[in-house]
């Protein structure tokens, strides 16, 4: 009797599992698309009672138990996850330094009709014009209007690189524009992202390995470390329920269900002043400095360098002078080009035996008066240094009649120092070029001091430098990159092949559990109908 | 164990080969569409510094060209204007070749000076050619014009026009007179010459009392004059100029001679009027010489219009040869890139079909 009872418990709870075989097919074809997930399965094991048995067949046979549900778990991948978050690590810096460098080359496209090659060159071809038109008004104008282009153009590459570098770190004194930059939006969704895993980690502290819920907190967990990880490299220690803790350079920055510090981005400004109140040294070079707050309160004042890589790390060294090309680099060969340029063009000018175009009551001669203060190129702020951003023309030559102050003359024996150095020089001569000559011999002829700055080349050969230097940081950051990107990719693919969701196995599960339950409900329905005749035995 | 492949993973792979053969047929049809392989520096960063620093060869050559252009008109203006010199020179030495024979009357004199005074003038004007804009035989004192016929004075100071001298006011041979083009990197050539080099210059003076203004008189009671410098062809003209000038005043004062008047002075006359054609006669050499130089002037533009020419058809090679190159890293091999895109059509095509009949495809079509 008890044999035929075993039987219909047994097959009730074959429904039983199968049913919950059923309902893990029907979640994993729920999820088969959502991110992270993993596929799981439904261990089953057989039934057993834990009873004295004996030898006697007969006795196993009534008393075996069934079927029942061991465990839900995960498909897992063979490779190790930390090795797959590094090299996310390392995909989201070398993704950042392309786009960095990328987005210089495109201010520098000649091809695509951006830079500066135009306006230098044009510059000298006025020069050209004007030395064969020395004394023309039209030449001179021209020459003024290809002057102001190159300035013009220096200033807007110079304004375009500065907005680049705001727009990733922040002009380095305000507050608003710090908070609209790439790295203080990076920092604020790694604070998210700490939070939640830190509410990930309670949850998995509280639940039971091998089950459902288990699995998709593990899932959620995966997730959230990858997206860390493709932020910054964090030390990653996992525990036995599934826990994470993170530390950076030392510090403990999740343990458990706690958050026990939080990143915070502060101009450079406000850090050089923290430095100057505490007489700390201040050798920050970058726009935005990131801090640690801890819980306790107390702070780690800078760990800039603690991101070396991740997207943060990439975002901070494309936007901090190093040996690198980057934005800084370049602003700073623009600024001595510039610098260059002004003193060069403005020597001349300006050099004893120069003389410019005086029209007395309608006589056109020449003169050299005042000529110190006609320089070509000056600063647009008033301040002493010319950089690229503040380069431009001295208004005493665009103003009226100023085209005529531009020393197209110069005579080689003119003496300074002779008591009268005017004797031998002829004021006629308005069209004495020779000044022009030298101004477009700066071409080829790299001697004079002005140009020590930028190692004695001709400025078109140190601008074309500018250019190859920063195309040939575009080639080997899109090679890395480029690189790094298979790596992931064929990592993605592999743990896609080890954990993703099949719909045919799915459907080839489901139909199998199927044909189980209704195998089962047959059972039962047998075990039912045995028990009928039995009961009708006695009638 | 047969690694699994699942339907994400195929998925996936699918999306990816598709927009590959997207991308691939995307830049194809762009290629197409310009012409051009690269479009800009990031299409292929390292070829596109090569076309960018021939892109400013070829600019700068353009440049240079155009100068050679300037300088070949302006040469060849300046050369035209020495032969028309050279013609209106010749016709005087033709004049004074005639008066120096000693056969002319007073009035065939007469006729020669007053033609001789056209010939300067129509010499100093063409001396003060002005060529786009620029006065070209003045130096680099391009905007006065460097010749002025210098007039006589009377007795009392007052003007006078009786021609004395032709003034260069232009620049110096010894001082900065060159007007200088570039025609290649550093490379400059000279647009002109001075006019005291292919003209000289005849600079005189009347001499005046430490007043400045009372003119000092010689013997006969005429102002004298003073030549602070002569040379070329303005120096000869010149002296041919007073030569036969001081030959009509001496045949005048041959025809005005009393009656009266002893032999011996007569013949002291006569003498004196054959030295007067003996000193047209003497000009004769000075004057070929003064055209020689003219001649050689412009066998010196001759020989830089040369120069210039083949300057000029170097740097069209150059260009040529620069634009070969550009063109093939930059220019689009038609027939390949069109193979090409039809291929990559068919790629994309047959990737979306397969990927469509494949995603299409479960045991759930068959359940």
């Amino acid at each position: 009797m008890a044999g035929l009872f075993s039987s219909l418990n047994m097959s009730s709870s074959a429904l039983k599992v199968h049913q919950a075989g059923i309902s893990i097919v029907s979640n994993n074809i729920s999820n088969m698309n959502t991110e992270g997930y993993h596929k799981q399965k439904l261990n089953l094991g057989t039934l057993t009672l834990d009873l004295p048995i004996g030898n006697n067949v007969m006795n196993q046979v009534k008393t075996s138990a069934g079927v029942e549900a061991i465990s839900v778990t995960r498909y897992t991948t063979t490779f190790i996850g930390s090795y797959y978050r590094d090299q996310l690590t390392d995909q989201a810096y070398l993704e950042q330094q392309k786009k960095a460098v990328t987005d210089l080359a495109e201010m520098f496209d000649e091809l695509g009709g951006r830079g500066l090659d135009s306006a230098l060159e044009g510059f000298y071809e006025a020069l050209d014009n004007l030395n064969q038109y020395p004394s023309d008004m039209s030449a001179r104008i021209n020459f003024l209007e290809a002057a102001e282009t190159l300035t013009s153009s220096m200033n807007s590459i110079s304004n375009n690189l500065n907005n680049i570098k705001n727009l990733s770190v922040g002009d380095g004194s305000s507050p608003e524009s710090l908070q609209q930059s790439e790295l203080y939006t990076s920092v604020q969704s790694l604070n998210d992202y700490l939070q939640q895993l830190a509410n990930i980690n309670k949850q998995l502290s509280n639940s039971q390995t091998g089950t459902l819920e288990n699995n998709n907190l593990l899932d959620r967990r995966d997730l959230i470390l990858n997206e860390i990880s493709k932020l910054a490299e964090f030390k990653t220690t996992i525990h036995d329920d599934g826990s994470v803790t993170l530390t950076l350079g030392g510090t403990k920055i999740v343990s458990g269900n706690k958050v026990l510090a939080t990143f915070d981005v502060q101009t450079a400004t406000k850090y050089d002043e923290y430095c100057q109140q505490n007489g700390i040294d201040n050798n920050n070079e970058c726009n935005a400095v990131i801090r640690l707050v801890k819980e306790s309160g107390s702070v780690i004042e800078n760990v800039n360098n603690r991101f070396d890589t991740g997207k943060i790390g990439g975002i901070i060294s494309s936007a901090t002078p190093g040996d690198g090309v980057n934005v800084n680099s370049v602003l700073d060969n623009l600024d001595t080009l510039a610098q260059t340029i002004a003193d060069v063009f403005n020597e001349l000018q300006t050099r004893d035996g120069a003389f410019y175009i005086d029209n007395v009551d309608g006589n056109v001669q020449l003169s050299n008066e005042d000529l110190d203060q006609y320089v070509i190129f000056t600063t647009s702020d008033g301040s002493a240094e010319i950089t690229a951003g503040n380069i431009s023309i001295n208004s005493l030559l665009t103003e009226g009649d100023g085209y005529n102050k531009i020393a197209a003359a110069y005579f080689e024996d003119y003496d300074p120092t002779a008591p009268d150095p005017l004797a031998n020089i002829d004021l006629n001569a308005v069209g004495n070029a020779n000044n022009i000559i030298a101004m477009i011999n700066t071409k080829t002829d790299n001697t004079s001091a002005a140009f020590d700055a930028i190692g004695n080349i001709p400025l078109s050969d140190y601008y074309s430098g500018i250019i190859s230097k920063v195309n040939a940081a575009v080639t080997s950051a899109t090679n890395a990159a480029d690189a790094q990107d298979a790596v992931v990719q064929s990592l993605d693919n592999k743990t896609a092949e080890q954990t993703s969701v099949d719909l045919n196995e799915e459907l080839t599960d489901l139909v199998k559990f199927q044909t189980a339950y209704s195998a089962s409900a047959r059972v039962f329905t047998t075990c039912n109908t045995l028990l009928d005749t039995l009961v009708n035995l006695g009638l | 164990m047969i690694s699994r492949v699942t339907s994400t993973t195929v998925n996936n792979s699918l999306v990816g080969y598709i927009q590959q053969n997207y991308a691939d047929y995307a830049k194809l049809t762009e290629q197409l569409s310009t012409g051009k392989k690269i479009n800009s520096m990031l299409d292929d960063t390292i070829q596109s510094i090569n076309i960018f620093n021939s892109n400013r060869l070829m600019n700068r050559i353009d440049i240079w060209s155009a100068n050679i252009g300037s300088l070949t008109n302006e040469i060849t203006q300046s050369s035209e204007t020495i032969d028309l010199v050279h013609e209106r020179a010749q016709r005087a030495k033709d004049l004074a070749t005639t008066a120096a024979n000693g056969t002319s009357t007073k009035d065939t004199l007469q006729a020669t000076l007053t033609e001789l005074d056209q010939i300067i003038e129509s010499i100093v004007d063409l001396a003060n050619t002005n060529y786009n804009g620029n006065y070209i035989y003045g130096g680099t004192n391009t905007k006065t014009p460097p010749y002025e016929i210098q007039y006589g004075i009377d007795a009392d100071g007052n003007p006078t026009d009786e021609i004395i001298g032709i003034k260069y006011t232009g620049t110096p041979m010894d001082g900065d007179w060159e007007r200088q083009l570039e025609i290649a990197d550093g490379v400059f050539e000279t647009v002109n010459v001075t006019g005291i080099e292919a003209f000289g210059t005849c600079d005189v003076e009347p001499v005046y009392d430490v007043d400045g203004t009372t003119p000092i008189l010689d013997a006969d009671g005429n102002p004298t004059y003073q030549t602070n410098e002569s040379s070329g062809i303005m120096g000869e003209l010149i002296n041919l100029r007073n030569a036969i000038s001081d030959t009509v005043d001496k045949l005048e004062e041959q025809e005005n001679l009393p009656e009266n008047t002893p032999q011996a002075d007569r013949e002291a006359l006569g003498a004196e009027i054959k030295g007067c054609y003996d000193s047209i006669n003497g000009l004769l050499d000075g004057f070929s010489t003064a055209m020689d130089k003219m001649v050689q002037v412009n066998e010196s533009f001759g020989a830089e219009t040369n120069k210039l020419e083949m300057s000029s058809e170097s740097l069209a090679d150059s260009k040529l040869n620069l634009k070969d190159y550009i063109s093939g890293i930059q220019d689009l091999d038609l027939t390949e890139a069109i193979s090409d895109w039809y291929t990559s059509q068919m790629a994309y095509q047959a990737s979306m079909q397969a990927s469509s009949s494949i995603m299409s495809m479960s045991l759930l079509n068959y359940m």
